[in-house]
């Protein structure tokens, strides 16, 4: 019976410290890490989701400003959906005949802005061939011209790169004519990038030498001139950079609409020519 | 011989009474402790990792919303607007440009003609001059001009003919940007 006694307590004891000890190691250690680490994720969300919340308000209040903004009209025509070529003929158009000058030809093809193809909200647009997928040729550059050949197909650009529709227009007319003209066409309800300008007066090479000895100088000026005109597709879906930048700055960017805003309502300058110095240079 | 006798505490009441019993009943508790520890401890587990899951489907569900259609008009503005900031960011005013530079231009030069193209930032000219002298000091305007970055200077050919202006020359000239980024 002593034995037994003394039998219990050398070996129960220790074997019992023996299980807490392997069970803690075992089972409750991991068990206590993983409540741990249950519960940081748990914060961490909560975290999140207040963050969520925030943001949904604050995109919400954006999108009803958006709804009434006025700025959104000029945007869309200053960056439409599709190429619009016809809308683009008929501003040009327009603005040949305020400045005075004689429209003679406008061509446009379809392409991709390369340098802006990240800008579509951190796209990665890698696209940068150019498509030739459609075009628009005008012989007397009439909007309702019969001559008018829009051989537009589908957008050949990729979503994600900003589209262009390089156009050249060939016109003739006198220095402040052209200079107005160079004025209109950058001012423009459709923003178009001027990328190339060639002068010349009329009945002259390209070189600029006479053909036929020395001749009074011509006041009619011929320009070819190549304007960049733009356009991006709606994406389906929200872009998660625009997303973000709307949520975590103030709004939508006011610098570049007051920019828009500068660009397209430029007030008319008349050309200052001589007053200062200025002067038709072809003459 | 002398015998001492400890009167004061008797060596079987110092001793500890750990019995049988004790060590059973200790031993068992300390099981049932460690037990209640590691339930009490899943039950918490299980419960934070039901508002865990409970938590990232909220996450998940806000997400989809903000990233959905309700804000697409409203996103596709604002891809807009930064693809509008850098195509204005190209922007030129020409017409500025081509009159500021006009005042560099003598009168007694006669452009014969005028390319320039934004890509490459270069205006090239050809025309006329009476002579070289004019041409020289032309040159030598344009270089001195703060819209110019650099003038080069491709040739000049005094034709035969006699004519008020009987030199032609050709210049390529580098533009600095900002002067027509306006």
């Amino acid at each position: 019976m002593v034995k037994k006694i003394i039998g219990v307590r050398v070996v129960i004891l220790p074997l019992s410290l023996g299980i807490v000890v392997i069970m803690s190691i075992l089972f409750i250690k991991p068990l206590l890490f993983q409540v741990l680490d249950y519960r940081g994720s748990i914060e961490e969300g909560k975290k999140q989701l207040s963050d969520l919340e925030v943001q949904y308000q604050k995109l919400s209040q954006l999108k009803s400003e958006w709804q009434s903004m006025e700025e959104k009209k000029i945007i869309e025509v200053a960056l439409p959906q599709d190429e619009s070529v016809e809308n683009f003929l008929t501003e040009t158009y327009q603005r040949a005949a305020r400045s005075g000058v004689i429209m003679s030809n406008f061509s446009a093809k379809s392409g991709t802005a390369d340098s802006l193809c990240s800008a579509a909200g951190g796209a990665a647009g890698t696209a940068t061939a150019e498509s030739p997928s459609s075009g628009v040729s005008v012989g007397d550059a009439s909007p309702d011209s019969a001559d008018f050949q829009n051989t537009a197909g589908a957008a050949g650009s990729a979503a994600s790169c900003t589209a262009s529709v390089p156009t050249q227009v060939s016109f003739s007319g006198n220095w402040d004519q052209v200079l107005n003209f160079l004025k209109y066409s950058t001012d423009s309800n459709r923003i178009a990038n001027l990328k190339s300008l060639t002068i010349s007066p009329k009945g002259r090479s390209s070189g600029g030498v006479e053909s036929s000895g020395e001749q009074a100088p011509s006041d009619v000026l011929s320009v070819v001139v190549t304007l960049e005109a733009y356009y991006q597709p709606k994406s389906g879906t929200s872009s998660p950079a625009a997303i973000k930048a709307l949520a975590s700055e103030a709004g939508f960017s006011e610098n570049v609409l007051k920019k828009v805003q500068e660009i397209v309502y430029a007030p008319y300058e008349p050309p200052l020519v001589s007053e200062t110095g200025e002067r038709n240079i072809f003459k | 011989m002398v015998t001492n006798i400890n009167l004061a505490s008797p060596e079987s009441e110092s001793k500890p009474k750990l019995t049988g019993k004790t060590t059973l009943v200790l031993s068992i508790s300390l099981l049932v402790v460690t037990v209640v520890v590691y339930l009490a401890l899943n039950f918490v587990s299980t419960r934070y990792a039901g508002q865990k899951t409970k938590i990232e489907n909220q996450i998940a569900q806000e997400t989809a919303k903000i990233g959905g259609a309700e804000f697409s008009d409203i996103a596709d503005f604002q891809v807009r607007l930064d693809t509008l900031k850098k195509i204005t960011d190209e922007h030129v005013r020409l017409d500025l440009f081509l009159r500021d530079f006009s005042k560099f231009v003598l009168p007694e030069v006669r452009v014969g003609s005028l390319a320039w193209e934004y890509e490459k930032n270069s205006l090239s000219v050809s025309g006329s001059t009476p002579n070289f002298d004019v041409l020289t000091r032309e040159i030598i305007l344009l270089k001195s001009s703060p819209l110019v970055q650099s003038v080069e200077f491709n040739g000049g050919d005094a034709g035969s003919e006699a004519g008020q202006n009987n030199v032609t020359f050709s210049l390529s000239i580098k533009i600095a940007k900002e002067k027509y980024n306006k």
